[in-house]
């Protein structure tokens, strides 16, 4: 059996990051359990095996979908913020989004020794800042008749559509930062969505294959070309939020996408 | 079934608060962990102190429309649930499109109506029956995080580094795939009538506030105003979809 090395100073901080990460998602997996357990404990009350198996059975979609989400969000975020952000939930709505937007801004990849310090120091903020609101929030609810006002349709109704804000706000972002590679995905999605509506009850377990079909079209492309720098057209508005670059700009020349990932 | 209870059941008993804060530290610590390794490296690596602080600036500011929204997942689940179960859960790993659906189906394996549930009235056995469902519900991705994540990103990081223009387009087409996905299901219901249409315009909404926030840093050269764009874009798109939903449903 391979002997542990707990003297970890004399190694990289990559190997450190897996070193340290595994010991947290282990422990993480004991601790997720530690409230049902510890509730049954207290209260004398335990789920009948029958109930647990027919449970375990309705989850195993979640199941697919958090595996999906390991392979499609771990070459995004880099090895330490995977670490973190699978623990910390949230990943599709506010995570891999917060996160991309940080490197964005830095004009960094997550790849990267820096990039893969700005997505842990995102996440970890993200993390931070999310836990505290909601700490701030369950103190209202729970002290004041804020819970009675949440619970209103308006307030409710805000809150289910974040996704089409969040979306909509991003579309803007990487649509034409990288039209290309965007429209193929983003076409065949929306005309199945719309061809095929109960596409979205399974639509977690499809997005690694619509990652695939996306990075075909894009190897095609790149392999004809047509994601060369010089040939790539313009888009009609390039938002960037690099501190190196405008947020909008009307590109005109080939020398100005070059500020662009791809473009 | 077991009825005999050694402590009187309530779904917002202390002790239920006190274990869901334990675990809740637990995260945060976690959190706090990972942030003090990345600080120290960034020293280490001589990165200029201005980008951490930009960065987590961008972070805090990005995230509390979506805290807020999560937040307020948390006071829909209390009522039936009460507030320490949907305030862990929704604390760590979980999204409240997830932790409903496994709530309801924690409710479904005891055939017992979801639409039924009040955090009054749910029993002790039901109660740890949804918690412990909702719980093994996110263990998988955990165990392929410690398991997988070193081998899954080092081959990642080789495929990038053999063709480094290829490994830049890679990641950004999975992205897009990934988005693809989540932008499209604002469209599966278009066809039931205007009602279908409000995630749309609201996906218009916040894409215009983008556009707007755009133009306004393009003609003003404050750059400042980016770390905005994406939060306020956010909020603006939730807000409109009251009175949009109000006048059209």
């Amino acid at each position: 059996m391979k002997k542990i090395d707990f003297n970890r100073k004399n190694h990289t901080y990559s190997e450190n990051t897996h070193f340290y990460g595994r010991i947290w998602s282990v422990v993480s997996v004991v601790m997720m359990m530690v409230f049902p357990i510890a509730a049954g404990a207290i209260f004398d009350a335990w789920p009948t095996a029958q109930a647990i198996g027919i449970g375990i059975t309705g989850i195993l979609i979640y199941w697919a979908a958090g595996a999906v989400e390991f392979i499609s969000y771990t070459p995004l975020l880099g090895a330490t913020s995977v670490y973190l952000g699978f623990v910390t939930g949230n990943l599709s709505n506010l995570k891999v989004p917060c996160a991309l937007s940080c490197l964005d801004a830095e004009n960094v990849k997550a790849s990267t020794d820096e990039g893969d310090i700005i997505a842990t120091v995102s996440t970890a903020v993200s993390s931070i800042v999310t836990i505290l609101v909601i700490i701030f929030g369950v103190i209202l609810i729970a002290a004041t008749p804020l819970a009675e006002l949440l619970a209103k349709p308006a307030a409710q109704k805000a809150a289910d559509y974040l996704l089409p804000a969040l979306f909509g706000a991003l579309a803007v972002v990487y649509i034409s930062r990288n039209p290309k590679i965007a429209f193929p995905p983003v076409i065949l999605m929306v005309v199945l969505c719309i061809a095929i509506p109960k596409i979205e009850g399974v639509i977690s377990i499809l997005v690694p294959f619509v990652a695939i079909f996306t990075v075909g079209v894009a190897r095609i492309m790149y392999k004809k070309g047509w994601l060369d720098d010089k040939k790539q057209k313009a888009a009609p508005v390039a938002i960037d939020e690099g501190e190196n670059a405008s947020a909008i700009t009307e590109a005109t020349s080939d020398d100005e996408n070059k500020e662009n990932d791809i473009d | 079934m077991k009825n005999s209870l050694s402590v009187d059941f309530n779904a917002n008993a202390s002790a239920l608060y006190v274990i869901a804060a334990l675990v809740i530290l637990y995260v945060l610590a976690q959190s706090v962990f990972f942030l003090i390794r990345a600080l120290k490296q960034s020293k280490k690596i001589g990165m200029d102190k201005a980008v951490i602080k930009r960065t987590a600036r961008r972070a805090a500011i990005f995230s509390i429309a979506p805290a807020i929204s999560i937040f307020i997942g948390v006071a829909a689940l209390a009522p039936k649930l009460g507030i320490p179960l949907p305030w862990l859960r929704l604390s760590v790993i979980g999204s409240l499109v997830y932790e409903t659906s496994a709530a309801e189906i924690g409710a479904k394996s005891m055939n017992v109506p979801w639409e039924s549930f009040t955090a009054t009235t749910i029993t002790a056995e039901q109660f740890v029956t949804i918690a412990m469902i909702m719980s093994i519900g996110c263990l998988l991705p955990l165990v392929m995080v410690g398991f997988f994540t070193k081998k899954y990103s080092s081959g990642m990081l080789k495929m990038e580094k053999k063709d480094k223009k290829w490994g830049e387009i890679l990641s950004n087409a999975m992205f897009m795939g990934v988005v693809s996905c989540f932008f499209a299901t604002n469209f599966t219901k278009v066809t039931t009538g205007l009602a279908g249409w409000i995630p749309v315009f609201i996906i218009l909404i916040s894409a215009t506030v983008m556009i707007i926030f755009g133009v306004i840093q393009k003609a003003t050269k404050w750059r400042w105003i980016n770390d905005y764009a994406l939060p306020v874009s956010m909020i603006v798109g939730m807000v409109c979809s009251v009175p949009i939903y109000n006048a059209i449903v």
